[in-house]
């Protein structure tokens, strides 16, 4: 028998690879399609820092100012196992940045300064640079970060009420302790990986965070709980005493008082679409 | 004749080689052998781990798998796919290993700031210290904690010599002898430095020597991620 020659062995091998490679004998495997991704993720970063802000002035002024009034404690140190006590609002905003990330939706946040207690969480070099011109213009800035491949989204953390001065200005450890109402003291830096989203996907967002807030918030009462003499829990603050409200209660309060402005938002990028049928 | 007999005996020799290779190929397919795939000695406490813990099968038959990607290579489709498991990634770690006193989460190193230290740490990856198949607990030295703590001040600072002193006298051997990266163990750091951990104790417990921090954890990983009660 003459033995086959090299060439056609390769042809043969050629056609049989092809067979196996683009014949579709079994069915393809479905990919996921983003047909209406067409919401810019800064709609959803403005959205999301508004209600951060509601989130985190509702928490510092009612929760910790007034609770601190009734002897609730609050400490940086809150997670120690001899030590009862709620997070201090930089620390509920940790917690809700953990509750972030355990949920599928890739919402990222982070707080920085360039006059935080523990120094570690200072910013620096080019994003030191950058939080000096949101310092400045009390506007965010919106970048995209290379090697994590994120989309960034850089707010102004704004000192609101009294109990963020009096506490960062009274602490051992603070760098600075001449902060005013109106400072921005810090910044909020939010992250995900898509440049333009879906509004299903925008909902997701918004769902998510407020999902984190409600995580955070219960991590608080879960501490405050176990107080030898703790505070009524329900629907009661603790401006009215030795009360918390509950996390059905907060919901609602915070829900309040931040859905208006995201309706707002939602609406405008709806109408905008409609207009042009293209990007906000 | 002799040519004759010279090509039976190639034959032959091509014939139980291909019996020889499809035998080995299938019994390294076979579930008992999925030990024999690992490149490398697992680390310690996970010993126990079966593969599919951490690598993940993709959806779909092998075929399947080359022919979306062929598909990809070919701009017929917009993403490439695995083939086989899904890379390892931090998820397959934080599966087991998640817990709510992280000192050091993974993912509070993927905000930009962070982005020298993704650079030359990579702390935002589980894996940079913790590389699978080396036999080993943790992979990465001990001199890292200067990337982020460079400028570390303590105004009220409770240890013996001040960490300001230490800092400038970079001593960033000396962190782990007091501070647990993770803060996973039940402990107080030391106040007095004569205290600390000595490197070459956190040199074995990196390799697979019993703890320094002691024994008593915050938080216990899953026996497997598999599992639901916990």
């Amino acid at each position: 028998m003459k033995p086959i020659k090299p060439s056609i062995l390769i042809a043969l091998s050629l056609v049989a690879l092809s067979v196996y490679l683009f014949a579709t004998a079994p069915p393809p495997l479905v990919q996921a399609k983003a047909a209406d991704a067409s919401i810019s993720i800064e709609v959803a970063f403005k959205i999301v820092a508004a209600e951060n802000d509601y989130a985190r002035e509702l928490y510092t002024r009612e929760i910790v100012g007034e609770g601190k009034k009734h002897g609730l404690k609050f400490d940086e140190h809150w997670q120690d196992q001899d030590l009862i006590a709620a997070p201090l609002p930089a620390q509920f905003l940790r917690e809700t940045s953990r509750a972030l990330e355990q949920d599928p939706v890739p919402l990222g946040l982070f707080l920085g300064s360039d006059y935080s207690i523990n120094s570690a969480n200072n910013f620096e070099k080019e994003f030191l640079e950058m939080f000096a011109g949101v310092r400045e213009n009390q506007q965010p800035i919106m970048f995209y970060v290379n090697d994590a491949q994120r989309y960034a989204y850089l707010a102004p953390d704004v000192a609101v009420v009294d109990p963020c001065v009096k506490c960062h200005n009274e602490h051992k450890d603070s760098p600075k302790v001449d902060w005013e109402i109106g400072d921005v003291m810090g910044a909020t830096t939010w992250t995900y990986p898509n440049g333009e989203i879906t509004h299903s996907e925008l909902l997701r967002i918004i769902t998510a965070l407020r999902n984190a807030f409600s995580s955070a918030y219960q991590t608080s009462l879960n501490e405050l709980s176990t107080l030898e003499n703790p505070p009524v829990i329900g629907d009661k603050w603790p401006r009215e005493g030795y009360y918390l409200p509950s996390l059905s209660e907060f919901e609602r309060v915070l829900g309040a008082a931040a859905s208006s402005d995201t309706l707002s938002l939602l609406l405008k990028t709806h109408a905008v679409e409609a207009e042009n049928g293209g990007t906000l | 004749m002799q040519d004759a007999a010279l090509i039976n005996r190639r034959h032959l020799g091509i014939i139980v080689g291909v019996v020889a290779g499809v035998t080995l190929l299938i019994v390294l397919m076979l579930p008992s052998s999925l030990p024999w795939h690992a490149p490398g000695v697992m680390l310690p406490g996970h010993e126990a781990l079966e593969c599919r813990e951490c690598h993940i099968e993709v959806e779909g038959s092998l075929r399947q798998q080359l022919q979306a990607q062929a598909q990809y290579l070919i701009g017929n489709r917009e993403h490439p796919v695995n083939i086989g498991h899904t890379p390892v990634s931090n998820a397959d770690c934080l599966a087991c290993h998640r817990r709510a006193n992280d000192n050091h989460p993974v993912f509070r190193f993927f905000e930009p700031r962070y982005k020298d230290a993704r650079e030359k740490l990579a702390p935002h990856r589980c894996i940079s210290c913790h590389l699978e198949h080396q036999g080993q607990r943790v992979t990465s030295t001990q001199n890292f904690c200067q990337q982020c703590h460079g400028r570390l001040e303590i105004r009220n600072d409770p240890i013996d010599i001040p960490h300001k002193q230490l800092v400038a006298d970079e001593r960033w051997e000396s962190c782990l002898g007091c501070h647990d990266y993770h803060g996973n163990h039940q402990r107080k750091a030391q106040t007095q430095m004569d205290q600390r951990i000595t490197p070459t104790l956190i040199d074995g417990y990196f390799i697979n020597g019993k703890s320094p921090y002691g024994e008593n954890m915050h938080y216990k990983a899953k026996e497997s991620r598999y599992d639901e009660a916990h």
